[in-house]
């Protein structure tokens, strides 16, 4: 089936962009990632590359013409002698007739809706200036598509094996199912990655404690101070503050902060949202509310979601050292241990897909020592 | 609060801290009610915040944030003091 290869978004304000060379004809046998075009806005020039291998069976725009961003210049096909939609024009806008000849950018929860079913923004036609996850499953429904993820385990997942002991069927609790959606997105999504870093405790003990004393506080702040600093070290690395859809990466607006706390059997990630648009006293107060409520086991739905990054501590059952499971979509949670004979060890489980092994020993070593703006 | 009640708020409030105090292999039975609770090293963070959620429940209080300070909640004393003033 012949696929579009639309003119990109290069700049958020430009709605459209000058076509200088074609470099391919109708015909031309194309590999993924090679260059079939040259595009340009006043500010860069882009190479239109192939996704895929295929055949370009028809060229739409011609080189000096001003094209609109998400119209279509090629059309693509497995064979040269595809035929290419008669309606061209028809055919092509028919996904970005609702938003004027643009690509709707996909909300969140779309972008991961179309990596479920293996398809693309541009297929899809959206009812407003976003796509959203309603859009999605109106297509879905309407052309009776199948979960990519679903036709796999049909196709090669073998039958389940039951044990062989004998047991009692029980239906998971809703916290059981939190965390096997937890376990079964890092092992299916994520590239799950685990670095750790040793480090001298005292001085954020020391801080921690003469910021208790001083505001004369119950509780230590020392796991929340190192907690605001992963938060400051995300808002000043937006690329690490961010997972990814589809094929693209999602870079989050805001930090939000999530942070485990354990109440009795269950573990809660109490959310800190917006984390950094926060001053230091004001994330204090809401981690303490927020802490509070899970062991109060109060915390309200939009308080345990939402998380880009995560904190945990396994500290005060002296675990030296734990490695915790990725929320969903967040790209690193930090793991603080106790201190065995002065020395602590601080470490991360990360999204390989975002982060390399040299991110995550950044983000560790920036959290190892508290800064005096701390 | 008359004193007998006085004491059985207390005993109750020792009682929860050694309760949390073993879930972390500590043994509170020699802390006394002036005792510095956070410097006992009985209790971490956590385990205190266990402490303050009882002690809201059990009395059914509701304690604002900025309330949470070693002056109020420092001591069993202090403990006892605040569930006075707010007429419990």
């Amino acid at each position: 089936m012949p696929t579009p290869l639309r003119i990109p978004r290069i700049n958020n304000n430009d709605d459209t962009v000058r076509l200088t060379s074609i470099l391919v004809q109708p015909g031309d046998a194309v590999r993924a990632g090679q260059s079939l075009a040259e595009i340009e806005t006043d500010k860069a020039t882009f190479d239109v590359e192939a996704e895929n291998e295929a055949y370009v069976l028809s060229i739409l725009h011609q080189p000096g013409e001003t094209v609109e961003v998400g119209s279509v210049l090629f059309w693509l096909g497995a064979a040269p002698d595809e035929a290419v939609p008669h309606t061209e024009t028809a055919a092509a806008e028919t996904a970005t007739a609702a938003t004027g000849g643009t690509v709707a950018e996909p909300t969140l929860k779309a972008s991961i809706l179309l990596a479920d079913y293996d398809l693309r923004a541009d297929q899809v036609p959206s009812s407003g200036p976003r796509l959203t996850a309603a859009n999605v499953e109106s297509f879905v429904r309407q052309r009776g598509l199948q979960l990519v993820k679903q036709r796999t385990a049909q196709a090669e997942e073998p039958p389940a094996m039951l044990p062989s002991a004998s047991g009692t069927h029980m239906p998971l609790t809703p916290e059981e199912r939190g965390m096997l959606r937890t376990v079964v997105w890092q092992r299916d999504v994520a590239v799950p990655g685990y670095v750790e870093i040793q480090y001298d405790p005292a001085p954020w003990e020391a801080q921690a404690t003469a910021y208790q004393k001083r505001e004369k506080l119950l509780l230590s702040p020392l796991l929340s101070f190192m907690a605001w600093r992963l938060v400051r070290l995300a808002a000043e690395n937006r690329q690490w503050n961010a997972t990814i859809t589809g094929a693209d990466k999602y870079v989050y607006n805001s930090v939000n902060l999530g942070f485990t706390v354990q109440s009795g059997s269950t573990l809660y990630l109490a959310v800190v949202q917006e984390a950094d648009q926060m001053t230091l006293p004001a994330f204090l107060d809401r981690l303490g509310l927020l802490q509070r409520a899970a062991v109060g086991n109060r915390l309200k739905p939009f308080e345990m979601s939402g998380a880009t990054i995560s904190f945990s501590s396994m500290a005060r059952w002296q675990a030296s050292r734990h490695i915790p499971v990725l929320p969903p979509n967040t790209a690193i949670i930090a793991a603080h241990a106790a201190t065995r004979d002065g020395i602590a060890t601080l470490g991360a489980t990360y999204d390989h897909r975002i982060l390399s092994g040299f991110d995550a020993i950044s983000i560790l070593r920036g959290m190892i020592a508290p800064e005096e703006s701390d | 609060m008359n004193p007998a009640s006085a004491n059985d708020v207390k005993k109750a409030i020792r009682d929860r801290i050694a309760e949390i105090a073993k879930t972390l292999g500590n043994n509170a039975r020699s802390l006394k009610d002036d005792d510095v609770i956070p410097e006992a090293s009985l209790l971490d963070s956590a385990g205190i915040m266990e402490l303050i959620m009882w002690y809201e429940a059990h009395w059914d209080l509701s304690i604002p944030q900025q309330d949470l300070t070693i002056e109020n909640f420092g001591t069993v004393d202090a403990m006892a003091a605040y569930l006075r003033q707010a007429g419990k």
